[in-house]
């Protein structure tokens, strides 16, 4: 049931992240949505019942979405622990706000490496950014661990056919 | 008897997977048909040219050719769909992000104007619209290659001669 729905859910969930925060941080997202789309729907990994039928089966090697699901969590985590970093370093710094809010005057040559920091993702102050990061870092998680279920099946599977 | 009988249910099943197959390919290049049209209706900018084209020339070679040289035209044009697709949901992302439609009017002549040219500042519909296609296209990947250019099995060939 889930592998059947997966791919789904992880277009919404990449789809929304890349729209959600519309930043450096979401670019990356929307090429990873597009990466994820070329790797779950250009190919097909399950057998189709067509591919019974054909010399060669038109399957792809799995490999390309190992490395989906390998960037997927290289920047999910990235994104989660900057934003934490980002939460901790806004703390040192004696603000009360994020630098990049232009609503308040915080600019000041102190906190300038702050500021470059937070150009990649200029709403790192919201709780609604750390719970989608940390959301999309679950995610990735599951994506990873279903992946690895999936590849010992298989082995699995030859193993017992031969 | 029973190896009759197998043979029998292997080539029901293998009919029906082939039905199945041209189902989908036709399905999906109808889905395209029509949200290539959508796209090329939607907007005048220079950016959905190429759409209106490859929409144009998908016309032409369904009115002039047959149904098969559409078919295998459509492959092409299905690979050119989403280069084009991927190159131009990023710049437009990347426009999005950086709301450079917006610095570009307060700019006066130049700027304005290559950028109201070539992207609309308000078109997150032909966004959503561009990522709709870009996944129908990316779908139709798997079930692209025509009837025609399948190996089938020769076993299975012999069987149906």
């Amino acid at each position: 049931m889930w592998s059947a729905f997966n791919k789904y859910v992880y277009s919404l969930v990449l789809l929304f992240m890349a729209t959600a925060h519309f930043n450096l941080l979401g670019l990356f997202y929307f090429l990873l949505f597009i990466f994820h789309t070329f790797a779950y729907y250009a190919f097909r990994t399950t057998d189709f019942p067509i591919d019974y039928l054909l010399d060669s089966r038109r399957r792809l090697n799995i490999n390309i979405r190992t490395l989906f699901a390998y960037l997927y969590i290289l920047v999910s985590t990235l994104a989660f622990v900057g934003i934490i970093t980002l939460k901790i370093m806004l703390y040192l710094s004696g603000q009360d706000s994020n630098p990049l809010d232009n609503r308040t005057d915080t600019d000041n040559e102190e906190t300038t490496w702050l500021n470059f920091f937070a150009l990649m993702i200029p709403d790192f102050d919201s709780i609604f950014t750390l719970l989608t990061a940390f959301v999309s870092f679950f995610m990735a998680v599951v994506l990873l661990q279903t992946l690895k279920k999936e590849n010992q099946e298989a082995v699995q599977m030859q193993f017992t056919a031969a | 008897m029973p190896l009759v009988n197998r043979q029998k249910n292997l080539l029901k099943k293998a009919e029906h997977f082939v039905k199945d197959y041209n189902f989908k390919q036709e399905v999906l290049l109808a889905l395209q048909f029509c949200l290539l049209a959508i796209l090329s209706a939607a907007t005048r900018t220079l950016t959905n040219t190429p759409y209106q084209l490859i929409m144009l020339s998908q016309g032409l070679v369904l009115t002039l050719g047959s149904m098969s040289t559409f078919k295998r035209f459509s492959v092409y044009l299905n690979r050119i769909l989403v280069i084009l697709l991927v190159v131009d949901l990023v710049t437009m992302y990347v426009i999005l992000i950086f709301n450079l439609p917006e610095d570009g009017r307060k700019v006066k002549d130049y700027a304005f104007e290559v950028f109201g040219f070539i992207q609309n500042p308000t078109s997150y519909t032909i966004f959503g619209l561009k990522i709709l296609l870009f996944a129908l296209e990316c779908q139709r990947m798997s079930f692209a290659a025509p009837m025609a250019d399948l190996k089938f099995k020769a076993c299975l060939q012999e069987q149906v001669n």
